[in-house]
């Protein structure tokens, strides 16, 4: 095994022990499947004709510390263009930034391990730690020394590409729970991340918005441009997605209002852009569940089977009549409990008996009453007592520690 | 959030929890102490959140979030050394030097714009874009001489509080350990924007030097006429001084503050024509207010043969518009700018460094995970508050000189730089003008030459 910054700069010579040059770049080949890229090319500079050329790893026969030794005569002949689909380690990837997938960072390419594998010469592991920066500068470390290498496996990184998109990585970087994901695009710069950001499936796209802090939000929205950014937002929830409107300068949050999808109310969105941030109707979700007081709780499990992807969390069923006024609430433990054939109305906590906020209530009076009567979510009412949405924990959790 | 294979599950703390904590926390209504928070808070609330005050506070807002890099890093570039060499300037050398402020003035906006494009389009900080550029070794070579520059710099701040409370009468055995210990306060716990923002206003203090400069009633003519007719003297003090008033015109830190701030603020190549406006009227902004302070003390100071050896000699400058009080008012300006200076320096110089050798950063990080970053911070501000710290250490030369180190170290940058910004690859067609790489070169040169001058000259001069 040996580290690329030893063999870069190493002679090559070939079969009859006469100078070919010196290595200036390894070229590898990204493959599904395998667990380390196999080297497939040198990039050799020949430094009396002045030029560079690309030698296929088949011809190597030896690789050392003190030199690469090739098991022909004739480079010249073999003067092959590198092909499509390889990557240049040196121009590449040494030196840049990766996303370290186990440690969730942004960290810089400071080294790389080669090893034989299966008789191939393979990339085995990206150097990140101090002791790799020492080495490129020419220092050596005590082996067994208090900077020991910190060794990343290939598979344990996700390239961050500013020209070149790399597929790979993409399926290991959704493993990461979203609030980590946002984390990372904070880091990187606005072109990094917001490509980051595509790279991703709607879904995760969104939840990772929702992660995001308001400023780099702003940030991100104007980079995308109104209409990659309506793809995303459409997959918000309504709350986050009021929020971040409100973050807008007025011209572009009409933009993006006109590009969601009609399937996005957009009735709502205006509805609780007229209330103040800080008031339960800036706070609140208009998406809940929601059912007529004669509906039985069999028919109410069945929709919220049915509708429970178009939900972050689903904890209570909101009991309402023909015009939306409150009547009640149901929490998922009574559906469970109830039989199947009871009405919603006869397990549901009245009305008289569950605390409600009004729209204009302020985020502390809200917090003070849901801690009083420990609720996870509290009703929001208009003054006709028509149901308008929910304000949840989560919600009041964000407004106090908005920097998480 | 995640659990380990291996770790054990001790319990569960649900956000209802927490809110509790918090709610627990709020006041309780009973106390007349509560009451009194309660309506204040009240009171408060209306006054931020009334419909039209609501409107002023929002202007004000979008006042701040308009001044933009260019008009900071110019600011703030007349910091502790800036003030004490270019009052050095005028006490010493009269008007000689005004045609060196003249051509550093393009120096500076071309540098400045150049700063500016790299950040638009490779949208990293210059330690990141050296490091991917000119790999480890180059990348160690910059980082140390920008880490040389700054802590020169930042003694020079630190130098500058201690002897701006010497005028209050205050030792600066009690003033600099004390700013030293708010400096990291504020940026360990405080918001260091807001701290800037505030320091920012207060350096509205220059104002007084451009007022001072019309009730002195210089001779302008001569003073224009020095502006494009070249003097130079071939001492070691004369080019000491040139290069010191170079160094703390055109900074190392000046150039890595400009191009993070751009990618920091996330601003597109659609911002380029605003940003470059914008830092051409900063460099112009910043060299009328030094403009101003080599007037105010070449026609007083110098006229009278008065030498500056601390700060209460700088301070008689200000005597034509301040009087008795000019000696405050200068203690004052200096240290704001020193504080200002000191809060932007520690942390530019530990993103650079973290940013280039992919070290973590941000004060969003443990202690344990950015051992690193908190660690230059915390190098940047103890080493040269305890060098300032030395017994009967001239304050003033020590603010001057460090100036020297830095115009010394800027021509290393300003290739590195140049290096980039020609280089097709990273900037693409947005490479340099012919007349940007004339004025950038020029400017190099002219400091080696300067410095070779100085060290050949040095030999024949007795200091």
């Amino acid at each position: 095994m040996f580290f690329f910054s030893t063999i870069i700069n190493a002679p090559v010579q070939d079969k009859n022990d006469e100078p070919v040059g010196k290595l200036k770049d390894v070229a590898i080949e990204l493959a599904k499947g395998k667990k380390f890229p196999s080297v497939v090319g040198l990039m050799v500079r020949n430094r009396k004709e002045k030029r560079d050329f690309y030698i296929s790893a088949e011809k190597v026969a030896a690789w050392s510390h003190d030199g690469l030794v090739l098991n022909t005569s004739s480079v010249e002949a073999e003067n092959v263009q590198p092909k499509d689909g390889i990557l240049f380690l040196g121009k590449h990837i040494v030196d840049k930034q990766i996303v370290d997938l186990a440690g969730v960072r942004v960290v810089r390419v400071n080294d790389l391990q080669f090893g034989p594998v299966q008789n191939q010469m393979c990339l085995l592991a990206i150097d990140v730690s101090t002791s790799g920066l020492l080495r490129r500068i020419g220092l050596r470390t005590p082996a067994d020394g208090w900077l020991k290498p910190h060794l990343l496996e290939w598979n344990q990184a996700h390239l961050i590409g500013d020209r070149l998109q790399l597929s790979k990585g993409r399926e290991d970087l959704v493993r990461l729970h979203p609030a980590d994901i946002a984390n990372i695009v904070e880091k990187l710069n606005i072109r990094q991340g917001s490509s980051l950001l595509r790279s991703l499936d709607k879904s995760t796209a969104a939840k990772v918005m929702e992660e995001v802090s308001p400023r780099i939000q702003k940030m991100l929205i104007q980079h995308l441009g109104s209409e990659r950014a309506a793809v995303i937002l459409e997959k918000m929830s309504m709350d986050e997605l009021v929020d971040l409107i409100q973050l807008l300068p007025s011209r572009e949050s009409q933009e993006i209002i006109e590009k969601l999808p009609a399937q996005k109310d957009i009735g709502k969105v205006k509805k609780i852009l007229a209330y103040h941030e800080n008031e339960a109707g800036g706070l609140m979700t208009t998406e809940f569940i929601s059912a007529q007081p004669h509906t039985v709780v069999s028919e109410v499990v069945e929709k919220i089977k049915r509708d429970s992807h178009q939900h972050r969390s689903i904890h209570f069923v909101y009991v309402v009549d023909e015009k939306k006024h409150y009547l009640g609430v149901a929490s998922l433990r009574r559906l469970i409990i109830a039989d199947p054939k009871q009405t919603i109305k006869s397990i549901m906590k009245r009305s008289r008996r569950t605390p409600v906020v009004n729209a204009e209530q302020k985020v502390m009076e809200i917090a003070a009453t849901m801690t009083k009567y420990n609720l996870l979510s509290i009703a929001v009412l208009d003054n006709n007592r028509k149901l308008l949405g929910v304000v949840t924990v989560d919600d009041i959790m964000r407004h106090l520690v908005p920097n998480a | 959030m995640r659990a380990f294979a291996g770790e054990a599950i001790h319990g569960t703390v649900t956000l209802s929890r927490l809110l509790d904590c918090f709610v627990a926390r709020a006041p309780r209504n009973d106390s007349l102490v509560a009451k009194i928070i309660k309506y204040t808070k009240v009171f408060t609330y209306s006054f931020t959140m009334g419909k039209r005050l609501q409107h002023f506070w929002l202007k004000l807002l979008f006042f701040f979030s308009v001044i933009g890099p260019g008009i900071i890093a110019a600011n703030a570039d007349n910091d502790a050394g800036g003030i004490s060499t270019y009052s050095v300037v005028g006490a010493h050398f009269g008007i000689k030097m005004l045609w060196v402020l003249f051509l550093i003035t393009f120096s500076l906006a071309v540098t400045q714009e150049m700063g500016v494009r790299i950040g638009l389009v490779t949208r990293q900080g210059l330690g990141g874009v050296i490091r991917e550029n000119f790999g480890v070794r180059w990348t160690t070579f910059a980082m140390f001489v920008m880490l040389i520059a700054n802590l020169g710099t930042m003694t020079a701040e630190f130098a500058g509080i201690g002897s701006a409370f010497s005028i209050f009468g205050i030792s600066k055995y009690i003033a600099v350990p004390l700013s030293a210990i708010a400096v990291w306060f504020i940026l360990y716990r405080g918001s260091f924007k807001t701290t800037q923002k505030i320091f920012l206003v207060f350096s509205a203090f220059y104002l007084v030097y451009i007022i001072n400069g019309f009730i002195i009633k210089p001779d302008f003519n001569e003073a224009a006429l020095a502006l494009i007719k070249p003097t130079l003297e071939f001492t070691a003090p004369f080019l000491l001084t040139m290069i010191a008033l170079i160094g703390t015109t055109i900074t190392p830190w000046g150039q890595f503050f400009i191009q993070s701030y751009v990618v920091d603020k996330g601003l597109n190549l659609k911002h380029y024509k605003i940003e470059k406006s914008e830092v051409f009227i900063g460099a112009f902004i910043t060299n009328i207010v030094s403009f101003f302070i080599i007037i105010s003390t070449a026609y007083t100071l110098y006229k009278a043969g008065i030498r500056i050896t601390d700060a209460k000699d700088a301070a008689m400058a200000l005597a034509p518009i301040a009087g008795e009080f000019a000696k405050f008012l200068f203690g004052f300006g200096l240290f704001v700018a020193s504080m200002l200076g000191a809060l932007i320096l520690p942390v530019a110089t530990a993103y650079a460094v973290c940013e280039a050798f992919g070290f973590e950063y941000g004060f969003d990080k443990k202690w344990k995970e950015a051992r690193i970053f908190y660690g230059i911070i915390l190098l940047a501000v103890v080493l040269p508050a305890i060098l300032v710290l030395i017994p009967s250490l001239p304050l003033i030369k020590v603010m001057v000189l460090s100036q020297v180190v830095n115009g010394i170290l800027l021509p290393i940058i300003l290739i590195f730089v140049l290096k980039i910004i020609n280089n097709k690859n990273i900037m693409g067609e947005h490479i340099n003008k012919p007349i940007g790489n004339i004025i950038a070169w020029l400017t190099v040169v002219g400091i080696i030459a300067a410095t070779v001058i100085l060290v050949v000259s040095s030999f024949f001069y007795k200091f």
